[in-house]
């Protein structure tokens, strides 16, 4: 009834996880049953529960995450505390000891019928002293230090062999010569049946002590019962309270903690590898243990970046020399066409000089010739007039000259007006007349045509256009040049035809080039001038043969160019 | 100003309608007559080369050059004087067309004054070498009209041989010298021996005017 009831209330139960060593921890199995057992019985809200751990899982920090209590010898204790931040609670203390510092130590024995008569620690020179594979690394530390205070404090002064747990095997060892002596819990040792036991003899025996058990070894600190850091101060409190009173087992019991310190000199100073192998590695142990990882990665790494730095290098270089190149080519170009302009200014200037003295010439002319019949007294009123008529316009002449060649020579777009391009040829036209006043070019294009552009560019162009078509036909009996415009819808088409020779298709293709007159002598630019002018409204200047003989010259202008 | 009394045209071949005029109006200041023309090749075509005068030809022209153009007239029965006038002349031109006949090489920018008097003296030459040239054919005519006896007589007579040194000379009679004397001189319009021999000189000059 009782037992419903309380069923009823049951609280929930935790677990209580308590980590124990598993070496060395069957000297105090008993005390560790009897503990577990009174603890699930005195503590209604948590589930103990005993976890083994070798010394090996130990190492990893993480093993005990979990756990909240851990039972261990002082050794594995001492690293722990070291660098877990494990905190004693309670320590085993033989009935005997005075205190839980002394309640561990070891014991050194050898066979009692050994060839080797080996009677002291100093004998064991050079010999191999066997230590079981569950032991607690305790043993080794405790054998190890008494071999340093007796004075042998080189390692090589003995050698410890890890043997198999059974006793069987151990004497095995003995037997074949593989051990001269072995390093046992006294505890252990003692528990054995009393015809093994004396097979054996005991090492330096140290009777004196208070610890009643045959030892070799001085004592040390034993067996400790310790918080991890998943528990509070009041549960510690409670459960050192509960351990210290309980009943002494087989003449072992939980006593306060002993003083560690002493502990953790002497593995310090063994520079025991164990003891800082529970040390959380360091970034540089870390390096140093993987430094062939580490020197392959950084190796790679050097590589990449290498690799990386040369590619980048590589790619400025070339993209400078591309960049150079493409400022020379630049310059190149530059050079060309400033060339090529002060070439066609200077071309134009020659021309334009050429042609600024003709009228230049005729105001010298009339100037003279007024002077001339006014010294004679033949001036009469209507030869002034007819002079003075020519002297403005062959000065209005020179000055359009000279404005053209000044606006090509400064770069800037001409003056475009909207004017009649008929008249303005069949003016041209009228200039080329032979001695009877009759005239040799022909204008027979379409009336009224207007076009928006620079006259004078225009009279340049077709001037020139003439001018070559006249220099073509001067020898014929009968030259024909005609002179032809038409609109297209927005573009202006000017075409000088003459009778002149009839040109092969690779003179043709000469003239397309600039400044390759068939002329021997000769200016020769006109037609550089011709589709210059013509670049500048857009256009382009064709060839076509005539039928039967000679050239037209077509020229096409956009007047919003 | 003579000169100018008698029909003589100054030809002005110029391939720019205005310097052409401007040399035309110049030209006329002075009281000549002028025709322009604007090219060489004009010039040859419409040209009448029976009228007395000159030339005056820019060196620099489309087509036929100033210089190709005095070329063609030299070999013309009437060698019209020609006078060039050029802005780029270098001696070797000059020299060339001087050698050829050319009147005057003017520089330009023209000066009226040496225009106009090279223009007179070539319209001097011009109408005296016509002259002469007229002269020569008369003289030539009056010559073939002699028999040949005559012609003989008259080449002892130019000599200045006296009319017996002729007739043994001949084995004619000394009174028969004395007729063909007569008629000789009454023929070519000569009163002496002197001017008669003149007269021959003109008819055997090599000159082809």
């Amino acid at each position: 009834m009782f037992g419903s009831v309380s069923l009823a209330y049951e609280t929930v139960r935790t677990p209580l996880i308590i980590a124990v060593q598993k070496e060395g921890s069957n000297s105090i199995h008993s005390l560790v049953a009897n503990t577990f057992q009174r603890l699930s019985i005195i503590n209604r809200n948590r589930i103990p529960e005993l976890r083994y751990f070798s010394v090996k899982e130990l190492q990893n920090p993480d093993v005990l995450n979990g756990a909240h209590y851990m039972i261990c010898s002082a050794t594995v204790y001492a690293a722990l505390e070291k660098y877990s931040g494990l905190k004693a609670v309670a320590a085993v203390k033989p009935s005997a000891a005075i205190s839980s510092d002394h309640a561990a130590s070891t014991a050194i024995v050898v066979k009692a019928d050994s060839v080797h008569k080996i009677n002291t620690l100093k004998e064991l020179e050079n010999k191999v002293i066997g230590i079981s594979e569950d032991a607690s690394p305790d043993i080794k530390i405790h054998v190890l230090n008494e071999l340093r205070m007796q004075g042998f404090p080189s390692k090589r002064f003995v050698k410890l062999k890890t043997i198999p747990a059974s006793y069987e095997d151990l004497l095995d060892e003995f037997h074949s010569g593989e051990i001269h002596a072995a390093a046992v819990d006294p505890i252990l040792f003692t528990r054995l049946p009393e015809k093994i036991k004396q097979e054996f003899k005991l090492l330096e025996p140290r009777i004196k002590d208070d610890y009643a058990l045959g030892h070799t070894t001085i004592t040390y600190p034993g067996w400790i019962f310790a918080a991890t850091l998943n528990t509070g101060r009041n549960e510690n409190e409670r459960i050192e309270a509960f351990l210290k009173s309980l009943p002494p087992v087989d003449g072992m019991g939980w006593a306060s903690e002993g003083d560690y310190r002493k502990m953790h000199q002497i593995l310090s100073f063994l520079d025991e590898p164990f003891y800082k192998s529970f040390r959380k590695k360091s970034f540089n142990e870390l390096v140093n243990e993987n430094i062939v990882w580490v020197a392959a990665i950084a190796a790679v790494l050097l590589c990449w970046i290498a690799l990386t730095i040369f590619s980048n290098l590589l790619i400025k270089r070339r993209t400078k020399e591309l960049f150079e190149a493409n400022e020379k080519r630049f310059r190149a170009e530059e050079h060309f066409h400033s060339l090529e302009k002060a070439s066609i200014v200077g071309q134009m200037s020659n021309i334009v000089a050429h042609e600024l003295r003709q009228p230049l010439a005729a105001i010298s002319n009339y100037s003279l010739a007024i002077r001339r019949r006014l010294s004679k007294g033949n001036l009469d009123e209507e030869a002034l007039s007819f002079a003075i008529s020519r002297l403005i316009k062959e000065s209005g002449r020179a000055s359009d000259i000279i404005e053209h060649v000044q606006r090509y020579a400064k770069g800037k777009p001409s003056d475009r007006i909207k004017f009649n391009v008929s008249d303005l040829l069949a003016a041209i036209c009228n200039d080329y007349v032979n001695s009877q006043r009759q005239p040799i070019v022909h204008y027979e294009g379409e009336a009224d045509i207007s076009f928006i552009g620079d006259p004078l560019e225009i009279e340049l162009l077709s001037r020139n256009l003439i001018k070559n078509a006249l220099e073509a036909t001067s020898t014929l009996h009968v030259p024909e040049v005609l002179v032809r415009a038409e609109k297209v819808s927005n573009a202006l088409k000017i075409i000088v035809s003459d009778n002149g020779p009839t040109f092969d298709d690779s003179e043709l293709e000469n003239l397309k080039e600039p400044l390759r007159s068939t002329k021997i002598s000769g200016l020769g630019l006109g037609l550089s001038i011709v589709k210059r002018i013509s670049e500048r409204y857009g256009g382009h200047v064709d060839f076509i043969k005539n039928k039967p003989s000679g050239l037209s010259v077509a020229v096409l202008l956009h007047s919003n160019a | 100003m003579e000169v100018k009394n008698s029909f003589a045209v100054v030809r002005i071949v110029d391939d720019d309608v205005g310097v052409r005029d401007s040399y035309k109006f110049l030209v006329e200041s002075d009281g000549w007559f002028v025709r322009t023309y604007a090219s060489a090749e004009d010039f040859l075509a419409h040209d009448d080369p029976s009228v007395p005068g000159c030339v005056v030809l820019d060196v620099r022209m489309p087509g036929l050059s100033g210089l190709e153009l005095q070329a063609k007239l030299s070999g013309l029965v009437h060698k019209i004087p020609v006078i060039f006038i050029s802005a780029h002349a270098d001696i070797e031109m000059v020299v060339k067309a001087m050698q050829k006949g050319a009147l005057d090489f003017l520089p330009k920018p023209i000066k009226d004054e040496s225009l106009l008097s090279s223009i007179e003296k070539a319209v001097v030459i011009d109408r005296e070498r016509r002259r002469r040239s007229t002269e020569k054919s008369e003289i030539l005519g009056s010559w073939n009209a002699l028999s040949p006896r005559e012609q003989e007589t008259a080449v002892l007579i130019a000599e200045g041989l006296l009319n017996k040194q002729i007739a043994d000379k001949l084995n004619i009679t000394e009174r028969t010298v004395q007729v063909h004397r007569a008629h000789v001189f009454s023929k070519f319009g000569v009163r002496n021996a002197v001017q008669f021999a003149q007269k021959l000189m003109i008819m055997n000059s090599s000159e082809n005017v």
